[in-house]
């Protein structure tokens, strides 16, 4: 079977495009901003970083010196791209934003750099939603 | 008994689309095509790449048509591709299609956002596929 690659830069990076697309304003939340995160998806073995240089959003290797970090498994991550949000963070008054909060209450979704970092966590959150 | 992939087990899957409440429910504002593409390995009886288009609808599959032509296929509004293999273990229920993704096992060209938006309905489709009663084609 030929080897497969790494596709969760590339799903995220089409997904902040696509939502950029949709919403151009997003755009701003990119542009003067820096920053480091990671993203681990444990169930899937996979996991990467995302850079805000000031300019741009670069997709790359899992950092070694990542101020915030989501550790999710797979279901979570795609649940977080769809939680509607209020103030940039999930909506306790949708089931969705319920099951987010019962996650890092027992440790399923694990984001570490929260408070120091919340402004990142919160322009990650706005980059990754489709609502 | 369908061999996978064929005509017939297209024909299965596509009756047990039409007939699933879940899906119809999970999909009930879906409006797009879509193909699959099973890729070549010829040593497990794949000689080339196979084309499968669907035209999903509002819950329904309205049509559906198997080994059609690259550049037909390629105008789907999404496409999904992996080797044969892979596409095996995704009917086994063996692969999660959402973590083969990030895995780059399975490649998606499409509208990302509206499809993690249908996460439930394309979860619901690989439900439906692993019921159809299957003989894979290298183990024949």
């Amino acid at each position: 079977m030929p080897d497969a690659g790494d596709g969760l830069p590339e799903m995220l990076g089409d997904l902040i495009q696509g939502n950029i697309d949709r919403h151009p304003e997003r755009a701003d939340l990119i542009r003067g901003h820096h920053g480091r995160a990671n993203l681990i998806v444990e169930d899937a073995g996979v996991s990467c970083g995302l850079v805000f240089t000031g300019e741009r959003l670069e997709i790359q290797s899992e950092l070694e010196d990542a101020e915030l970090t989501f550790r999710c498994p797979a279901d979570v991550l795609m649940t977080l791209t769809h939680v509607p949000l209020r103030f940039g963070m999930p909506d306790q008054l949708s089931k969705a934003g319920r099951e987010i909060s019962t996650w890092m209450m027992n440790g399923t979704l694990k984001v570490t750099g929260i408070p120091r970092h919340l402004p990142l966590m919160i322009r990650l959150q706005r980059l990754f939603t489709v609502t | 008994m369908a061999m996978f992939p064929s005509d017939a087990w297209l024909d299965e899957y596509v009756e047990r689309i039409n007939s699933s409440k879940e899906y119809e429910e999970a999909a009930a504002t879906w409006e797009g095509d879509l193909a699959y593409v099973f890729e070549r390995e010829p040593d497990k009886g794949v000689a080339e790449d196979v084309w499968v288009w669907v035209d999903l609808w509002h819950g329904k599959c309205r049509e559906a048509r198997f080994g059609v032509p690259p550049e037909e296929g390629e105008k789907a509004r999404f496409i999904i591709r992996a080797p044969y293999s892979r596409w095996k273990e995704v009917i086994r229920k063996e692969l999660d299609p959402i973590k083969g993704m990030m895995q780059g096992k399975l490649k998606l060209k499409g509208d990302l956002p509206t499809i993690v938006r249908y996460v439930n309905a394309a979860n619901e489709l690989v439900n439906i596929a692993s019921q159809v009663p299957t003989e894979f084609v290298d183990e024949k």
